[in-house]
């Protein structure tokens, strides 16, 4: 099993790319963020906030893009909000 | 095999519905705000790796392309809890605005009451235009 990381809640609106992300969903390959940080841009994961664990073996192969721009950056392109759902095994929390 | 006493059960569903009603009264508020260009809501239990939660929510898809979040959840025993907040998300991504409750609970019965509390208070919290007025005074 691989996962992937997500920040948030897994609500319909935080598991469908917003306009301007051209059908991709950002994640991470690990729970960290992208460094170094650029200005102005919060972090992905800030403390204290929930994020999803995704088992990117749930999605079908061709889904899930190690692009890794930034480094660790993975999308999951083309995928409806359900199905990226079913594949949610886990929530937690950064620390605080 | 669970052993759930009649008394849990009228009171679980009792304060399910309870919750339910707060959200959908939500959500047909949200429906009639011009940002507001759809609303979803979902109440139901989802099982992950580190147990089951209650998750329920109500969210608005703004025609900004960004989308407000009344999150409730309530965590199944022994560690009962409930946490409900007022979430956003853009092209960032997802943060919380405001946390409306945040409890550990000892027991299903105050877990029940907290997480009817807890819609009740969501629900209060209606106002977009309001809302979106702290965003841009926060972020200015």
């Amino acid at each position: 099993m691989r996962v992937i990381y997500r920040a948030g809640r897994p609500s319909r609106g935080n598991l469908t790319p917003r306009p301007k992300d051209n059908n991709r969903l950002s994640c991470r390959a690990t729970l960290s963020n992208p460094w170094p940080r650029t200005e102005g841009v919060r972090p992905i994961f800030e403390p204290g906030e929930p994020y999803l664990v995704i088992d990117s073996d749930l999605l079908p192969i061709e889904s899930v893009i190690d692009d890794d721009n930034p480094s660790g950056h993975v999308s999951v392109v083309g995928m409806d909000w359900e199905i990226i759902l079913r594949a949610v095994i886990d929530r937690g929390k950064t620390p605080s | 095999m669970i052993e759930t006493s009649h008394h849990e059960i009228l009171l679980t569903a009792a304060y399910f519905e309870a919750a339910r009603t707060q959200l959908d009264n939500l959500a047909a508020k949200l429906r009639r705000y011009s940002d507001v260009s759809d609303v979803y809501v979902h109440f139901g239990p989802r099982e992950y790796d580190s147990g089951l939660l209650i998750e329920t929510y109500v969210e608005a898809e703004l025609t900004d392309g960004r989308a407000l979040l009344w999150w409730l959840e309530m965590r199944d025993g022994p560690d009962y809890r409930v946490e409900a907040a007022l979430v956003l998300t853009d092209e960032e991504g997802q943060r919380t605005l405001q946390t409306i409750q945040e409890q550990e609970v000892a027991s299903l019965p105050e877990t029940l009451r907290a997480f009817a509390a807890a819609a009740e208070s969501l629900a209060l919290r209606s106002d977009v235009s309001a809302i979106l007025h702290s965003v841009a005074s926060a972020a200015a």
